[in-house]
């Protein structure tokens, strides 16, 4: 239960975040962070499909109440949604290579946001434009996945490991 | 298995419900069914934004004066410079106090657009993460803002309001690319269309697209805003930026040009809402004082101990603000107040920069 009010109480921070400070820096690139993908695909990593899923609508829909909106509503529950169940989809089939999740992920949220802009006719998700911050937007947001990463294997205390392989002909170090 | 299948069930349901509500708020844009649930949350979320922006305020201004140190450096040069310069002014002026003061009258007011304004700040913004460009600002309609009224600050045109909260309202900023304001040339009456170029542009770049194939466009020019019906949701003569270069579009019916926006959109901090528009135009008279032709090397004028020299008048500043009477100080006659006119127009005008 306090878990859960935690998780909530942190959700809401990251969006107050996002908005408040994030968007308002000058970053070079024109692109900047998305907090609250980072959010989703870490939760979805964790906690797997179904969970995801139904953050990422969660979070998607509080994301288009959240002032200053100008667009359609419903839009970013889809995005996050679809993003949220593929990621703990793939943890759950493959789930030593959450690395390689998170960058497809990255690769693949703003490209889906922009197609869906694109279907219901919203001007300001044109292909060029897309491609042009596309970039700076995956390099941003690969940069907080990989500081999340680094924070969780330093401060909960496990060393990822690595498992010893029966080489058979030399004696294997555990920990190289 | 059965777990997969569920999965899809939920995943399925998901999506059909974001797809219903996107149908839905789609289709009715204008009189959405979720406005109420909009502004709930623009309640909710204005009151975090604002606190949040409140804590942060001092860590970013401190972190802004560190970046800026360079810069200042230079600012402050310029400063003592412009300082100089306009002690020296003073020195003249107090010659001519009268003069000076019906002058200075006069500017001050040429320069009020007639604007009635509320003051807000921003608090929170919508950058690349979706394409849109719209800040929160912490007035609303306990202020009198409304939606459909334009947004400027000290600079030029912000852009407008399109939803209004009871605390905060929402402003689509001019370099969205969804925007659109009438906008016209300086001087003469070039209409055309100012649009945003998005986040690739960084802020710093709008199109201005001119109706008239045959318009003589040139690095340079500014733009003022062009006005709506009832000044909604843009009223007339704010400046809105100044051409910096112009493509060529043989063939084609409409001239395009890009333009540098006077406003900063990366530091957007302190805006006005326009809650009244003037009962006339103010046409070009809210621009900024033209800088000196040349920016980098200011033409130094003339040392000030040869006083009564006669210099002319330099073109743009000195017959915006130097000859209120229409009369170009005549070369070679030195009147008394030729050569003091003028040298305070040049003042005015480098001001600016």
């Amino acid at each position: 239960m306090i878990r859960a009010m935690a998780a909530v109480l942190l959700g809401a921070l990251i969006m107050i975040v996002q908005v408040t400070i994030v968007n308002r820096l000058p970053l070079p690139g024109g692109g900047g962070p998305d907090l609250i993908l980072m959010g989703v695909v870490m939760f979805a990593l964790a906690r797997g499909a179904v969970p995801g899923g139904v953050t990422g609508f969660v979070v998607g829909l509080v994301t288009d109440v959240l002032p200053p909106a100008a667009h359609v509503m419903g839009q970013y529950a889809l995005v996050f949604c679809v993003v949220g169940f593929l990621v703990g989809r793939a943890a759950e089939r493959a789930p030593g290579s959450s690395a390689l999740t998170v960058i497809l992920a990255v690769l693949a949220a703003p490209l889906l946001a922009a197609g869906v802009g694109g279907l219901i006719g919203d001007p300001r998700a044109g292909w060029g434009a897309l491609l042009r911050v596309w970039p700076s937007l995956v390099m941003y947001n690969l940069v907080v996945a990989a500081l999340a990463f680094w924070a969780v294997s330093r401060f909960s205390g496990e060393r990822p490991r690595r498992a010893a392989v029966p080489t058979g002909s030399y004696p294997a170090r555990r920990r190289v | 298995m059965r777990d997969t299948r569920r999965a899809r069930f939920v995943l399925g349901v998901l999506l059909v419900v974001s797809l219903v509500l996107i149908t839905i708020d789609h289709r009715r844009h204008h009189d959405s069914l979720f406005d109420p649930v909009r502004g709930a949350a623009g309640s909710l979320f204005g009151v975090a934004e604002r606190a949040g922006t409140e804590l942060v305020r001092p860590v970013a201004d401190f972190a802004r004066m560190i970046g800026g140190a360079p810069e200042a450096g230079r600012r402050i040069d310029g400063l003592r410079a412009e300082n100089a310069r306009l002690r020296r002014d003073l020195a003249v002026a107090t010659l001519d106090r009268h003069r000076s003061a019906e002058l200075s009258s006069m500017l001050g007011l040429s320069g009020l657009g007639g604007y009635r304004v509320v003051a807000a700040q921003v608090i929170a913004r919508r950058g690349v993460p979706g394409f849109e460009d719209a800040v929160e600002i912490d007035a609303g309609s306990a202020d009198g803002v409304r939606a459909e009224m334009t947004v400027l600050n000290g600079d030029g045109l912000v852009g407008r309001v399109v939803r209004a909260g009871p605390m905060t309202s929402a402003v689509v900023l001019l370099t969205d690319p969804a925007s659109a304001a009438g906008a016209r040339l300086e001087g003469n009456n070039e209409v055309g269309v100012v649009n945003g170029l998005g986040p690739e542009a960084e802020g710093r770049l709008i199109r201005f697209r001119v109706l008239d194939s045959a318009a003589s466009l040139a690095a340079g020019r500014r733009i003022v805003s062009f006005g709506s019906q009832e000044g909604r949701p843009y009223v007339a003569g704010v400046p809105v930026g100044t051409i910096e270069r112009v493509e060529a579009t043989p063939g084609e019916l409409t001239r395009v040009a890009y333009a540098r926006p006077f406003v900063d959109f990366t530091a957007l901090d302190v805006v006005g809402v326009v809650v009244a528009a003037p009962r006339r135009d103010p046409r070009d008279a809210m621009l900024p004082p033209r800088p000196a032709r040349p920016p980098a090397p200011a033409p130094k004028p003339p040392a000030p101990a040869p006083r009564p020299a006669p210099v002319a008048p330099s073109a743009a500043p000195s017959a915006r603000a130097g000859t209120p009477d229409g009369t170009p100080a005549p070369a070679g006659t030195p009147t008394p107040p030729g050569p003091d006119r003028s040298e305070r127009g040049r003042s005015e005008g480098q001001v600016g920069d």
